[in-house]
């Protein structure tokens, strides 16, 4: 997001609980109004009537951009005429935005362009005495006036600063003032405080928040030559409570209820929190998770300060080619849905197995320290075929199948010679040839069986037999360096990652 | 059940339950509790058991409790015996005609060998062809039952100068005790035997003495003949009249069916055959038998036995059959007209074999009889064994379906030979019936002997 000078004041937006300015005597109806009829001059080059206008915003809300477009316009003007005089006016006014605006970014341009304005006002009026001067000298001899001298082309040094340009402007207030302003989310922290404004440049996300009124979030987008008013009037709270979250380590997660949604930021936290009973956990690497049980009443304001203990725990970080479509698990229990994976891991001796279907598992054992990181990167091979399981157990299926059969045959020889032995008639005899027929069905379907089984084990053996180059994985130990951080908000302890 | 060690796989055994798998050796104890044992086929003799017959147990057989089977093969003059022991296990043993008799080239036996076993003197005889180098010589060998390849006598070759009638093969033979007739007498310890060849009945007066020549010492006639194919078939001797001496009945039928549809069953007296020392070459005529039954079939006689249906009688009964009608006659004493056998099936040889011999201990003979061309459950000539039991001057079936192979296969031919056997563990009498390569001995009939003769359960 960048900042940007503003020339323009365009628009005014009021998004929900914003109110739009429609009273005449709102400043920054005022200065919208002037703002935009400073900008048509500008655009047709009436920069005196565009300087007034830019002064007359600057009257309703002084905003140091609206100087800062007071000189733009002057600068035009004297880079046109090479007026000297338009030259001090912009250079006032650019000095003037300056001074009202001691944390511009653009201070040290700004100053650039200063020092160039005034050397080429004072070349101008040098030009002017030197051209002043030779009009004193007597007419020449024929009687004729003299040429005029056109006015001297600005400076080289002028040339190469361009052309100066209005600057839009985003303001964002607040009633009251003295909000948080979050963009892009509250985990990233407070943005700025109301009022606030500024440049920014295409869409945003905001979160206005402060303590016993309502938040409000809305989104909108920034045209960096337009004007842009947020005024958000905050209703009295009277039914969430006030918490205000901190920690020894800043940066910690916060999440409140149900880790599965997420952090909802980080410390230090402050934000309204809806009455009852709440959960909240603050996390942050390399230190014991800390669980607070708050009850938050509506209106009134509850802290947490959390003191986070270092844990023994390390950390495992699991990667490599396809990690987006495999399963982590340590010690046989589902440690990511997907890679990569990161997860704090307790002291001792691990199992982590990394599964992906359709390819190798691959397994190790790990020895986690505390604060250390393990850096473990997998490669998992393709599962090969197992067409010579199915072979095998097709045969398998065919002997035991052919065994069944010859089994059936003989038991059913067994029946018919044992019914016949009882009948007594016809008396059978032991050379009655269904007696060998039958052993011959049965050794037949024992051998079948036995054949299947061998196959069996066969087809078993090549359905879990690992062929094909293994899954592998490479295990790096990374020590995490916790170091003494102090900020301007906070002070505490923080590593740095190498990746 | 025979305890075994029970070999499975330990997969079979996890799918034996539901997937169908039994132990083999089920079926070798399913195996051994069968009452029925088969035995064949040993050596090269392809048409085992064309004839059989069983003579009491001794010590000389394998432990004297079972049985002494002797069985013909055909190829060879085959001869074997099969003998077991009290525990239902067998030895076979086996010898070619070759090496009994080296001089003579046998050929094959003929379908139907003239065969007789004589129990009391642990002997058996058989009649066939020598090979060719005698010419194709008519032939009878007495051996001794208890020690295979040995003979009792000499052969006994029907040579002589009409090589017409020297080249009849016997059809028939029987022991006998004969009385003094013609020029004969009989010396008691040496035994008679009678043969049938072609229209002549040969009586051979001590046929174990060594001394007797060939084509001596034969009382030899010629039967009177009115169809020149007419030859005999069986020949049996017993007291058939009642009048205390033996008979000899014969079967006469003639060979070609131009020739006539009808046969005769002649009992001679002995003095009606032995007339004086003959020759083979020039028999002389016998006289007409004293008795001669018509009967309807070409082929009345083809098997014959006698019995004794009702002990107290001394005179016994005729049976004889005629495979060609499926029916076959017992002539009881003092009857005037035999009774018929017959099963419904045409073309079976019903009476193909046939044994008397009590099965069910009670004294009275049962009546065994083949018909190996039966066909069973479609399957041709797989042959079957009918038994009945006589009772009230009447016979009956002892069960209603006849005796078969549990699992037939065509032409089987079972019951083309029966024998019964006296077991000598505990004096049952069991069957043996004789089947295309092949030979079953029954250790147990139901509705006859209940118990196993090998365990007594």
């Amino acid at each position: 997001m960048r900042l940007r000078i503003l020339l323009l004041v365009t628009l005014v937006l009021a998004l929900g609980t914003t109110r739009r300015a429609a009273a005449q005597g709102d400043p920054w109806k005022n200065a919208q109004s002037a703002f935009n009829q400073g900008e048509t001059y500008y655009l047709s080059g009436k920069f005196d009537d565009a300087a007034a206008s830019f002064k007359k915003a600057y009257e309703a809300r002084p905003m140091p951009q609206f100087l800062y477009n007071v000189g733009a316009a002057y600068h035009m003007k004297g880079k046109k005429a090479s007026e000297p005089e338009s030259y001090d006016k912009a250079v006032d006014y650019y000095t003037r935005y300056l001074g009202e605006n001691k944390d511009a970014k653009d201070k040290e341009q700004v100053e650039k362009v200063i020092a160039v304005l005034k050397a080429e006002a004072e070349r101008l009026r040098a030009a002017a005495a030197a051209a002043a001067a030779a009009a004193t000298q007597p007419t020449n001899p024929t009687g004729t006036q003299p040429t005029p001298t056109p006015p001297p082309a600005p400076s080289a040094e002028v040339e190469a600063l361009g052309d100066a340009g209005y600057r839009g402007l985003v303001v964002i207030e607040s009633e009251p003032q003295g909000a948080n302003i979050y963009i892009g989310g509250k985990e990233k922290g407070p943005f700025a405080q109301t009022p606030w404004s500024g440049s920014m440049d295409g869409e945003f996300q905001y979160l206005v928040e402060k303590r016993g009124y309502k938040s409000k979030e809305g989104r909108t987008s920034a045209d960096p030559s337009k004007l842009l008013v947020l005024q958000i009037v905050l209703s009295e709270e009277d039914y969430l409570g006030w918490v205000e979250i901190k920690s020894n380590v800043p940066g910690a997660s916060i999440f409140l209820d149900d880790k599965n949604v997420g952090a909802i930021g980080k410390t230090p936290f402050s934000g309204n929190f809806k009455p009852g009973k709440h959960k909240v956990w603050i996390e942050a690497d390399g230190y014991e998770p800390s669980e607070h049980d708050i009850e938050v009443i509506a209106g009134e304001a509850a802290e947490i300060s959390a003191q986070l203990k270092g844990a023994p725990v390390g950390y495992l970080y699991v990667r490599g080619p396809g990690i987006e479509a495999s399963r982590i698990y340590l010690d046989g229990e589902l440690l990511c849905e997907r890679g990569p994976c990161r997860k704090p891991v307790k002291e001792g001796r691990h199992r982590v197995s990394v599964r992906r279907s359709g390819y190798k598992s691959y397994s190790t054992t790990i020895e986690v320290q505390a604060k250390t990181e393990i850096n473990l990167k997998t490669e998992l091979a393709k599962q090969p075929g197992r067409g010579d399981a199915v072979v095998a157990y097709i045969f398998t299926g065919l002997f035991a199948g052919g065994g069944i059969y010859l089994g059936l045959q003989a038991q059913k020889l067994e029946k018919e010679l044992k019914d016949d032995i009882a009948a007594g008639n016809p008396p059978v005899d032991q050379a009655d040839p269904r007696f060998d027929r039958g052993k011959y069905f049965a050794i037949g379907a024992d051998a079948a069986y036995g054949v299947a089984g061998l196959l069996g084990l066969a087809a078993i053996y090549y359905t879990f037999r690992d062929k094909g180059r293994p899954s592998i994985g490479v295990v790096d130990v990374r020590a995490l360096a916790l170091t003494p951080t102090v900020g301007p908000n906070y002070a505490g302890l923080s590593m740095e990652l190498p990746w | 059940m025979v305890t075994r060690t029970r070999v499975s796989l330990g997969l079979a055994g996890l799918l034996a339950g539901g997937a169908g798998a039994c132990n083999w050796t089920t079926f070798d104890d399913l195996s051994s509790e069968v009452w029925v044992e088969r035995v064949g086929n040993p050596d090269d003799s392809r048409q085992y058991g064309v004839a059989l017959g069983a003579m009491p147990d001794t010590a000389k057989t394998l432990d004297g409790q079972g049985a002494n089977l002797v069985v013909l093969g055909r190829a060879k003059l085959m001869v074997s015996t099969l003998r077991y022991g009290g525990d239902g296990k067998h030895a076979v043993s086996s010898v070619g005609g070759q090496a009994i008799f080296p001089a003579f080239m046998f050929d094959d036996l003929p379908a139907k060998p003239a065969f007789a076993v004589d129990p009391t003197d642990h002997r058996f005889a058989f009649g066939s062809l020598t090979g060719n180098t005698l010419a194709g010589q008519g032939f009878i060998g007495v051996m001794d039952g208890d020690n295979l390849g040995v003979a009792v006598a000499p052969a006994r070759v029907f040579i002589g100068s009409d090589m017409a009638l020297s080249m009849l093969a016997p059809t028939g033979i029987a022991f006998a005790t004969l009385p003094d007739a013609g020029n004969f007498t009989n010396t008691p310890e040496l035994g008679e035997l009678v043969v049938a060849r072609g229209s002549q009945l040969d009586v051979m007066y001590d046929y174990a003495n060594a001394a007797i020549a060939d084509a001596s010492g034969f009382a030899e006639c010629k039967q009177a003949t009115t169809r020149a194919t007419e030859q005999s078939f069986e020949v049996a001797v017993a007291d058939l009249e009642g009048d205390g001496a033996p008979e000899i009945a014969v079967g006469m039928g003639p060979r070609s069916a131009a020739d006539g549809t009808t046969s005769e069953i002649r009992i001679y007296q002995v003095g009606e055959v032995v007339k004086d020392q003959s020759t083979v070459s020039l028999p002389m005529n016998c006289d007409p038998p004293s008795t001669t039954i018509a009967v309807q079939a070409i082929d009345a006689g083809f098997t014959m036995v006698t019995a004794h249906f009702d002990p107290a009688v001394t005179q016994a009964a005729l049976v004889y059959s005629a495979p060609s009608i499926n029916t076959v006659y017992v002539r009881l004493p003092g009857a005037t007209d035999p009774i018929a056998i017959t099963v419904p099936t045409t073309g079976s040889n019903f009476g193909y074999a046939l044994a008397a011999g009590d099965l069910d201990g009670d004294a009275v003979p049962e009546l065994v009889i083949g018909a190996p061309k039966s066909d069973i459950d479609g399957t041709t000539d797989a042959g079957a064994v009918y038994i009945y039991r006589y009772a009230g001057g009447a016979f009956t079936q002892v069960t209603p379906d006849p005796l078969r192979v549990s699992s037939p296969s065509a032409s089987d031919l079972f019951g083309k030979s029966v024998a019964i056997a006296p077991w000598g563990k505990t004096g049952q009498n069991v069957l043996v019936v004789g089947a295309e390569g092949k030979v079953f001995t029954y250790f147990r009939l139901p509705g006859l002997y209940d118990d196993d003769v090998r365990t007594g359960r």
